[in-house]
């Protein structure tokens, strides 16, 4: 869950919220963090904290908080879940350009996996504030009704952060590896995720 | 911060550029009847020593000042050193080539950059083995993580934007 929701005081009494640092967080974010960084340790202390970002993994590492490498670290084969290790993450989501045969050929070196089961992957974030240019900046209601769509006509659903006017840009597609989870179960991997609609 | 974002938009400046590149102590001795020696030594502690045992002469006109061995010892551009200190220790009224001395701090850079470079390789040590898949279930026993009995199977629901309004199934042990 995005940790300045978190600090916003939404699922503040949710034992289960893990607060979830962006990939990028040059500017306001970064400065948000800083000024905010014992409120966020305090959200994190029962369920840990997913990083994104190198940048912010050794000042979470070093408070004992379990740090959970996020989507933005984008390990994808043995070595890189070796040096993810070696930076103290705990858990990490594997890249989600790995395939099942690739996830079930890794060595995690003591990371704990987690693996993509099903939903709408995000594929980039952009600095740039796409709603922005249609003059909607005041319309978030509006917000969510946009998406790109490529030359094949697939749709590609736009989330825009109100705190910072940056956009994810989401998968046309689902994932979907339910057919997998015995296999991934079976070799070893505990965590699963489901990007929420 | 200001330094780091001045670095990545290309405004930093010559101090800058020198805070990337690795600082180096020379200690230069040279005298009459011993070989001139040049020891490197880098922030890392590695450190190299090269000699010319039969170059010093003794000085006709002009002899080799500390200033002058200092300004060669200097010329370090386009290495990935820095020059921190000079320590010269120089017995009056020789003559020695300048050639040389260059000559010197080249090989010894070079030796010193050589060194660095093993020793990051080294510095890792990556079990590239990876286990044997054998079937596609995957009997991958060392993928497995540590205490990977004791866990637990979690899901993770995660939400890109929240709005207090969420209908989490409360079997989600994570959100």
């Amino acid at each position: 869950m995005p940790y300045d929701a978190i600090l916003n005081g939404l699922y503040l009494d949710d034992d289960r919220v893990v607060p979830v640092i962006p990939n990028i967080t040059k500017g306001w974010h970064d400065q948000n963090i800083r000024k905010n960084f014992d409120k966020i340790m305090a959200a994190s202390s029962k369920k840990g904290i997913a990083i994104g970002n190198l940048g912010w993994i050794e000042p979470f590492v070093e408070t004992g908080i379990p740090v959970i490498g996020d989507y933005g670290l984008n390990l994808f084969n043995s070595i890189d879940f070796l040096l993810a290790g070696e930076l103290g993450v705990k858990e990490a989501i594997i890249s989600h350009e790995s395939d099942p045969e690739e996830i079930l050929a890794m060595d995690f070196h003591g990371v704990i996996p987690e693996v993509v089961l099903k939903g709408k992957i995000p594929l980039m974030t952009s600095e740039h504030f796409l709603v922005g240019d249609l003059n909607l900046c005041a319309q978030k209601e509006e917000w969510e009704r946009f998406s790109l769509k490529d030359r094949k006509g697939q749709f590609y659903p736009i989330l825009t952060n109100p705190a910072d006017c940056r956009s994810v840009i989401l998968s046309h597609k689902e994932t979907n590896l339910l057919m997998w989870k015995d296999d991934l179960k079976k070799s070893g991997i505990k965590r699963f995720r489901i990007y929420a609609e | 911060m200001q330094r780091a974002r001045d670095s990545y938009e290309g405004k930093s400046g010559t101090a800058e550029k020198a805070l990337r590149k690795m600082g180096v102590s020379f200690h230069f001795s040279a005298g009459l009847d011993r070989p001139v020696s040049l020891k490197a030594t880098d922030e890392e502690g590695n450190s190299v020593k090269k000699e010319f045992a039969e170059v010093t002469e003794k000085a006709l006109t002009k002899a080799i000042t500390e200033e002058l061995v200092t300004a060669q010892l200097s010329k370090t551009g386009g290495t990935t050193f820095r020059v921190m200190a000079c320590t010269i220790e120089l017995e009056g009224g020789i003559s020695i080539p300048l050639s040389k001395i260059n000559e010197l701090r080249r090989a010894a850079l070079e030796e010193l950059e050589e060194l660095r470079r093993k020793g990051r390789r080294n510095s890792v040590t990556i079990n590239w083995s990876l286990p044997d898949i054998g079937t596609k279930a995957g009997s991958m026993a060392t993928s497995k993580p540590d205490g990977e009995s004791q866990l637990e199977e979690e899901t993770f629901l995660y939400f890109y934007q929240v709005n207090g309004k969420e209908n989490i199934d409360s079997s989600i042990q994570r959100i």
